[in-house]
């Protein structure tokens, strides 16, 4: 579904991201670990058109997608839930669903979306008319996901779901994360600083280490792995 | 309409006259406030170019006015030039919009400022001929004959056009603001990079608003020119854009029914000032100091504008609850 071959990305002179070639099945939970500063958040960024790479090629369904404006990306079926969730906080927390669905101009389609997001959270549906920055970490997090969700996309990247959040909440939001992938179909790109948490999650694993990818396996093997639980899992 | 004219200028009487030309100013204003509130309220762009906007409208109409008067119908002129006017400050919006919503905050504000300066100096220097130069264009009345026992019918005339215009102009950006690229233009005044990963092309985004509200000050200028009848490069300097900013405050960013509500307020001021008698004109000749020191103070203790984004509707709705939840007899709250 998303193949990515010795994709380079510089910010400006310096590069974060050497030759990193990754595929995606459709389906499937993939996570992406490593450290800060290891290019996973640029490696997203670039899958969603936010940057282009100076090298390399990004396919989505066959199709390069590389070069392309991030609203375009969208429109193939890539949503890109951001890191820092950054929702629209003075809107509430239905217009920032609806504003997931801006693509779709079928109102019938985001009727449909918007019981689905409120199935799987129903604490969203609770705070319908509520601001989103009046919203907790966590709901604001649901939100994130949801509006991402909104768009219908087949693709669903995850760039740090857990990040400044209380612990019982990250529980719930990951059970979320692993019924959109069964109920919905949506395949995941889970990026993830807590490697717990994502090797239990997804079935397949990259490691990025400064820009490179280091390893690659099927989860359970990672976790077994002697570098991966000496760095990640403590 | 020419034999009730002078009667109508007798029941207006001169205190109605002067409310008449109040009436027609706030509603000039009241336009500009707005369509600088789709730029700088839901828009969060910092433009300080709406006079160059106004002035292109007011000389985009004036130009086309005499160019036209006399070869078509009056009515037909009008709106004509009305039409042209709005053109000529889109086009306006588009040149100085396209490069400079790359630029961010200040920097937006600088280039903007320049641009309105720029468009002033030029009329200023432009030929005789052409734009009347520093002394002024006058545009010829095409909706009426214009004379001593008229002037009153003239001015209820342009109460009404203006207030028209106020209500279909409001009811337009109420309307846009809730629909679908109306709120992907307010989402992407909150998060660029948000409204690019949900479809939004923020950069289109940004551009409408800009556009909108450039064409909306070419309205605003289309109609004072035609009010007054003789315009000067003068009427549209930088303390004029100090006026539009602070009815926006005022009224708050992103208020419709505010921004009206302040242009009135402010406009009130500043015509009851004229009458002052001479031994308070001091009150009068230091107007662009107290204008300034009312925005400095606003955006002290009040950033966000008096009612801040919202209607006046919403307040006096809270006004109402809070008085309905105060205790009534003696008890306390639930």
């Amino acid at each position: 579904m998303l193949t990515l071959t010795g994709v380079d990305v510089h910010y400006g002179r310096v590069q974060a991201l050497f030759g990193v070639s990754l595929t995606v099945q459709a389906g499937e939970i993939v996570t992406l670990i490593g450290c800060n500063g290891a290019g996973k958040t640029t490696l997203l960024r670039t899958i969603s058109g936010l940057l282009s790479p100076s090298a390399g090629e990004v396919r989505f369904e066959g199709e390069r997608i590389d070069g392309l404006r991030a609203d375009r990306v969208v429109r193939r079926g890539i949503a890109h839930c951001p890191e820092g969730r950054r929702i629209f906080g003075q809107l509430t927390v239905r217009e920032n669903l609806e504003m997931g669905a801006y693509v779709e101009r079928r109102r019938d389609r985001v009727q449909a979306r918007l019981e689905r997001v409120y199935g799987l959270f129903p604490r969203l549906a609770e705070r319908e008319g509520q601001p989103g920055g009046t919203l907790s970490g966590g709901e604001q997090q649901m939100l994130a996901i949801g509006r991402a969700l909104m768009g219908g996309p087949r693709l669903l990247l995850l760039d740090e779901p857990s990040l400044g959040i209380a612990p019982i909440l990250v529980q719930e939001i990951f059970a979320e994360i692993r019924r959109v992938n069964a109920e919905l179909g949506t395949t995941i790109l889970l990026v993830e600083q807590n490697a717990h948490l994502a090797l239990g999650l997804a079935a397949r694993g990259y490691v990025l280490e400064t820009g490179r990818v280091v390893l690659e396996d099927e989860c359970r093997c990672l976790r077994e792995d002697p570098q991966v639980r000496e760095a990640y899992l403590g | 309409m020419g034999g009730g004219a002078p009667l109508l200028a007798i029941a207006l009487g001169p205190e109605g006259y002067w409310w008449a030309n109040l009436l027609v100013l706030v509603s000039v204003y009241s336009l500009l406030g707005l369509s600088l509130n789709l730029i700088n309220g839901y828009g969060r762009m910092f433009s300080l170019g709406h006079h160059g906007f106004w002035a292109l409208g007011a000389y985009g109409a004036g130009w086309l006015t005499v160019a036209l008067a006399g070869t078509l119908p009056g009515p037909l002129v009008f709106v004509l030039s009305c039409l042209f006017a709005m053109g000529v400050a889109a086009a306006g919006g588009l040149v100085i919009g396209l490069p400079c919503l790359r630029l961010r905050g200040d920097y937006l504000a600088i280039a903007t400022l320049g641009f309105g300066e720029i468009v002033r100096i030029a009329i200023q220097n432009s030929p005789r001929e052409l734009l009347g130069g520093a002394e002024g264009l006058t545009v010829p009345r095409v909706l009426m004959e214009v004379g001593p026992e008229t002037r009153a019918a003239y001015r209820l005339l342009f109460v009404g056009l203006g207030l028209v215009l106020v209500v279909l102009v409001a009811a337009a950006i109420r309307n846009y603001v809730r629909s679908a690229r109306g709120r992907a233009m307010l989402a992407t005044a909150q998060d660029e990079v948000a409204a690019g990963l949900l479809g939004i092309d923020p950069t289109r985004s940004k551009v409408a608003a800009f556009l909108m509200g450039s064409t909306l000050a070419g309205l605003a200028g289309a109609v004072y020119a035609h009010y007054q009848g003789n315009i000067t490069p003068l009427e549209f300097g930088f303390m004029e854009m100090v006026k539009i900013f602070l009815i926006v405050v005022l009224g708050g960013l992103g208020s419709i029914s505010g921004c009206v509500l302040a242009a009135f307020v402010l406009l009130f001021v500043e015509q009851w000032l004229g009458r002052l008698p001479d031994s308070v004109g001091w009150v009068k000749e230091w107007w662009q100091v107290e204008y300034a020191l009312v925005l400095v103070l606003l955006m002290i203790f009040r950033p966000r504008g008096l009612l801040g984004p919202r209607e006046l509707t919403d307040v006096w709705r809270a006004w109402r609850g809070r008085r309905a939840a105060a205790p009534g007899r003696g008890g306390g709250a639930p």
